[in-house]
C-alpha cells in the first residue's frame, strides 16, 4: 500500500490535480489527464523512458526549465497526421508508381534530427532504376509543396533487389 | 551485421594520412559526409554572395535544406532543396549511424547528388530565397 499523503508531507492543495486514466501496474505507464485549461495529457513511459505531453497547445516555443520543448515523435505516421502530410505521401507514392513501376514503394520512418526527430521517405525501387532517381526529385519538386509549417521529409533511396556484400 | 567501430575512423584518416585508400564502409561513410559538405558550403556561398555577405559563413544545416525545400516560389529551387536534404540526412547516417551499414551504392549516389547539385547551383542561386545567416559566435 502506498503511504497516505499526510505521511510523505503532502497536502491537498499543494498536490497536483491529475486523474489517471489508464496505467500498467508492471511498468509504471500510465496516461494521466492534468486539470489545466486546454485538456492537456501526460504520458508516463514506462521506466526509463522519456514522458510525453499531448496538448492542442502550440509548443514551438515554450520551453520547461529554460529547456526547449521539442516533439518526440517515434511513429512516423502520427508525425504525418500532424503535419497534415498525408497527402504528400501519397501524390510521392503516386510519382514513384509511375516513374517506377508497382514494385516501388515508399516507406515512411523516423530519423534524428537537429530541431527534433524528423521524417524519412524511404523510397524502395529497383537498383537497374537509379539512374531516374533525379528525373523523380524534378518532378517530386514540380507537383509538391510541402506545408510552410511542416518539416520537409528527406527523400532516401533504398534497392530491394540490391546484392548484400 | 557488425556496428562500424569508432576506432575504424581513426583508421580512416591513417590511411589518408599514409596516402593510401581507406577500404570498405569506412572509404563510404568519408565519400557521404565529403560529398555532403561540398555541396552545402557551395550553397552557403551562393547564399551569401545574393546577400552580400562577405566573408561567406555557414548556415544552419536543417533549417537551410527545409526553406529551399518548402520553397513555394521555384520549383527547382525546391528540387534542389530536396536534393540536398537527402543528401544531408545521408551524412547523418554515415557520421552517427553506426549500427546501420552504409554501402557503396549509397557513396556513389552521394557523389551523383553532389554533382548534381554543383551543376545546378549556378542557375538556381539566382532564385534562392534570404535566408538569415546564424548569429556571429562572440
Amino acid at each position: 500500500m502506498p503511504p497516505s499523503k499526510a505521511a510523505a508531507g503532502e497536502t491537498a492543495e499543494s498536490t497536483a490535480q491529475i486523474d489517471a486514466l489508464t496505467s500498467s501496474q508492471t511498468d509504471g505507464a500510465a496516461v494521466i489527464s492534468l486539470r489545466l485549461p486546454g485538456d492537456p495529457y501526460v504520458v508516463r513511459a514506462p521506466r526509463g523512458q522519456r514522458e510525453t505531453i499531448v496538448t492542442p497547445y502550440d509548443l514551438a516555443h515554450a520551453d520547461a526549465d529554460a529547456n526547449p520543448v521539442v516533439p518526440s515523435w517515434s511513429d512516423p505516421q502520427v508525425l504525418v497526421q500532424v503535419y497534415r502530410l498525408g497527402p504528400v505521401v501519397d501524390q510521392c507514392q503516386h510519382i514513384l508508381g509511375v516513374m517506377f513501376g508497382d514494385a516501388a514503394v515508399v516507406r515512411p520512418a523516423i530519423e534524428p534530427g537537429e530541431s527534433g526527430p524528423s521524417l524519412v521517405l524511404w523510397l524502395s525501387v529497383s537498383r537497374t532504376q537509379r539512374h531516374l532517381r533525379h528525373d523523380f526529385m524534378a518532378r517530386f519538386a514540380r507537383e509538391i509543396i510541402i506545408p510552410g509549417d511542416a518539416p520537409a521529409p528527406a527523400l532516401l533511396w533504398e534497392y530491394h533487389d540490391a546484392v548484400q556484400t | 551485421m557488425m556496428p562500424y567501430r569508432p576506432e575504424q575512423f581513426v583508421e580512416v584518416a591513417e590511411a589518408l594520412q599514409a596516402l593510401g585508400i581507406p577500404q570498405g564502409e569506412g572509404r563510404y561513410r568519408t565519400i557521404t559526409g565529403r560529398a555532403y559538405y561540398g555541396a552545402f558550403w557551395a550553397t552557403c556561398e551562393a547564399l551569401c554572395a545574393n546577400q552580400h555577405i562577405n566573408p561567406p559563413v555557414s548556415f544552419y544545416h536543417e533549417p537551410l535544406c527545409d526553406t529551399l525545400a518548402k520553397y513555394p516560389g521555384d520549383e527547382h529551387v525546391r528540387e534542389y532543396g530536396n536534393l540536398l536534404n537527402s543528401l544531408r540526412q545521408q551524412r547523418v547516417h554515415a557520421d552517427y549511424k553506426l549500427r546501420n551499414g552504409h554501402d557503396e551504392d549509397t557513396s556513389d549516389d552521394a557523389i551523383a547528388d553532389a554533382r548534381h547539385l554543383l551543376a545546378m547551383l549556378p542557375t538556381v542561386a539566382a532564385q534562392f530565397p534570404r535566408i538569415t545567416p546564424p548569429p556571429p559566435r562572440s
